[in-house]
């Protein structure tokens, strides 16, 4: 009954072309993308220890206050030492010299100047630092002037304390003076990779590119390798021929059909844990917390894969006389695009959370850093409903069309 | 396999076969039929309907109009019927190329619902027949052009079907291999199989089968045995000159000259350009334009002769293209 599946299987299996594209190709892609990422990520690692001298040039006093209080903050980090000067151009000699990484100028009233040393990557990380301060000092200018309105309003000084208090929190929601419990940018998350003291990836300070690549790659790999090869299959089977011969034999359409659609599923299976595979245990890309995510999560890159290629099975029926890549190819490459595949910064509200690719992703994302599965699961329900009706609809077709594949 | 030849038992029966791709008449009410145990030469051009035909009779397509019916059965009513007595050698080499030989023929036979013992049988009776025996573990990746072709008939023919579609089975294969086709098409006929037989190469249509049907946009326009056929043709005679072997002259050249002359309606050499055959009306008298070109060109001729026209000027006279041409 699944003769052809199983001989369709040892073809592939035995096929050096196709091995490439399910096994190598996969392979090569987290090759490719882990060391490419992974420079990235080393560009962002090893900061080193930073020496920073700090001159205060503000002589105002809530400056000054405001100044000793940050440069208390670096008390407990380790790779940035602060140093006050009172020497800009000795300092700026000894910057330019490479004894420092950088010159902060506390002007007055709250305004930063830096001065950047050779190293680019410190240089990012001073920058990334010292904005954030920027914000913390500007939230002061907020407090200050508030001060300053309740002086002037002769309100009692308990009352003024209480109240800036809430203020600063309410302006910045950091505070300068909090424990790094209160999400202070300085001390809240390890200061030693550049990715941590952004902080701007969005899946949290221990996130690298290959945790969010390694998911896309996946979508990328079943959108553009998986339904691509899938609708090829009708133009490959009409050039070669065997695809007659099994319709001549008295097998059912709706049996063979079937079949043909059978045989994507260790194709998917195999691609994902490749993926999946490689991704972890060559570059360090973080999947789920525990094997429970993680199966749910093989599953619905799975069920989508699987069903992307049931899809484009039906697509390449009808596509069967011309090579259907140059059609199918850009418009994967657009909904992936759209879909924030190739770079997440890419999103179109109303358009890409209605691409598949960014479906997917949402949910894999969702269930890898936050443990919510939700998605996924309306991700596997909504594939399995796809699938189904491309395999329903499919051999309804392939029945009833009656061409010379 | 019982050994038999034909008889005037009718197993295919084609009447007004009609065959429409949107506005395109692919077949316009075709009729023909196929003795029991007669190999069919089935010609046409490209695109005379020739492989809409094949298809449908392969159950691969649905007709418009009309009736088909193979070893009695309605194709319409009792195609899986069909389906089970039908052996289909495409034209393409449609074999799993990473499997072996006999995984092929195994795989394809099984689609018959051949198991066990008698499939290893059928599989090994196939490749024996092909002169693959010894090849049997090999992939069909690795064959020559000419083993594949061979595997392509085993795969075809494994499974013992009353009624074996080959299209265009010697393509591209050398001398040997195609003799070797040629008489393993004969033992299949002697054995009972009613054979539909295409080809480009009219020599081989001419040495293989019973009858020949030609056909061109779509309608029969010839149907009878080589005999039947050549004498459709009574407004053309041929003449056929051999030339002392003379290598690199402009045969070409030649070619384009002479069919510009009076009364010459074509001519061909053959490969390897010592003999010439020149198709011409029956009012052609004068030989001289022709021998003035042989001349000017320093070709001696060895013989000129006037023969009757042969199948191929049948099919120009017939169809307005020549078989190679397609």
């Amino acid at each position: 009954m699944f003769s052809i599946f199983k001989a369709t299987q040892l073809d592939l299996l035995r096929s050096k072309f196709e091995l490439f594209f399910i096994v190598l190709f996969p392979s090569i892609l987290v090759f490719l993308l882990g060391t490419m990422l992974a420079s990235l990520d080393n560009a962002d690692s090893p900061i080193e220890t930073m020496s920073i001298e700090y001159v205060v040039e503000s002589s105002e006093p809530l400056t000054v206050q405001t100044v000793d209080e940050l440069v208390a903050q670096f008390d407990d980090v380790e790779d940035i030492r602060l140093i006050a000067s009172t020497d800009l151009a000795g300092s700026r000699e000894r910057l330019e010299g490479g004894e420092l990484s950088a010159v902060i100028v506390f002007e007055e009233p709250f305004a930063l100047r830096i001065y950047e040393g050779n190293d680019d990557v410190q240089n990012r990380a001073v920058h990334m630092v010292f904005e954030g301060v920027s914000r913390i000092v500007a939230s002061y200018e907020v407090v200050a002037a508030h001060m300053m309105a309740q002086q002037t309003n002769a309100s009692n000084a308990g009352a003024l304390g209480a109240e800036a208090s809430g203020a600063e929190n309410t302006a910045t929601g950091n505070s300068p003076t909090g424990s790094p419990a209160t999400g202070s940018p300085l001390t809240g998350s390890p200061t030693d990779t550049e990715t941590s003291l952004v902080g701007a990836k969005s899946f949290g300070a221990s996130s690298s590119m290959m945790d969010y690549y390694a998911v896309t790659m996946i979508v990328m790999i079943m959108f553009m390798g998986g339904a691509g090869g899938s609708a090829l299959f009708f133009y490959e089977a009409r050039k070669e021929g065997t695809l007659r011969r099994v319709l001549v034999s008295p097998h059912s359409r709706v049996s063979i059909y079937l079949q043909y659609v059978l045989r994507y599923i260790p194709m998917c299976i195999v691609q994902v844990l490749i993926v999946m595979l490689m991704s972890s245990t060559f570059f360090g890309a973080h999947y789920a917390a525990t094997w429970q995510a993680n199966a749910l999560l093989f599953f619905m890159l799975f069920a989508a894969g699987f069903a992307c290629n049931a899809v484009a099975l039906v697509i390449g029926m009808f596509l069967y006389k011309v090579n259907p890549m140059p059609i199918l190819m850009p418009l994967m490459w657009v909904i992936l695009f759209l879909g924030g595949t190739f770079n997440k910064g890419v999103y179109i509200e109303g358009f890409s959370n209605f691409m598949p690719p960014y479906a997917i992703q949402v949910a894999a994302f969702d269930l890898v850093r936050f443990g919510n599965s939700e998605k996924s699961i309306v991700v596997i329900i909504g594939s399995c409903i796809v699938l189904a009706a491309a395999m329903f609809i499919g051999s309804i077709l392939f029945n009833r069309r009656k061409v010379s594949y | 396999m019982e050994n038999r030849t034909a008889t005037n038992e009718q197993f295919v029966t084609v009447s007004g076969l009609t065959k429409r791709f949107g506005d395109l008449v692919a077949v316009d009410n075709l009729d023909f039929s196929v003795a029991e145990g007669e190999i069919f030469g089935f010609l046409g051009p490209n695109g005379a309907g020739k492989s809409t035909t094949l298809n449908i009779i392969a159950t691969l397509l649905s007709l418009d109009k009309g009736e088909v019916s193979v070893a009695g059965y309605d194709l319409n009513k009792d195609a899986r019927a069909i389906k089970a007595i039908i052996g289909l050698v495409p034209q393409e080499i449609a074999l799993l190329p990473n499997l072996t030989a006999q995984e092929n023929v195994a795989f394809f036979a099984g689609l018959y619902g051949l198991k066990g013992s008698r499939l290893k049988e059928a599989v090994q009776k196939a490749l024996v027949f092909v002169g693959l025996a010894e090849q049997a573990k090999k992939r069909a990746s690795k064959m020559s052009g000419g083993m594949q072709r061979r595997l392509n008939i085993a795969c075809g023919i494994a499974h013992d079907p009353k009624l074996i579609i080959l299209d265009e089975p010697t393509v591209g294969v050398d001398a040997q291999s195609r003799e070797h086709i040629m008489e393993g098409i004969r033992i299949l006929r002697d054995r009972g199989a009613t054979i539909i037989y295409t080809s480009h190469y009219m020599p081989e249509v001419q040495e293989i089968c019973d009858r020949i049907a030609i056909i061109d946009h779509g309608r029969l326009v010839g149907l009878g045995t080589e005999q039947e056929l050549l004498r459709v043709v009574t407004d053309v005679k041929s003449i056929v000159v051999r030339f002392e072997d003379k290598p690199g002259f402009d045969s070409d050249g030649l070619i384009r000259r002479l069919c510009v002359l009076p009364d010459v309606q074509r001519a061909v050499f053959n490969e390897g350009a010592t003999e010439l055959r020149i198709d011409v009306t029956l009012g052609f008298a004068d030989i001289t334009p022709l021998v003035k070109e042989f001349m000017a060109l320093d070709l001696r001729i060895q013989s000129l002769n006037s023969e009757a026209p042969d199948l191929e000027t049948t099919f120009l006279a017939l169809t307005g293209r020549e078989l190679r041409q397609g």
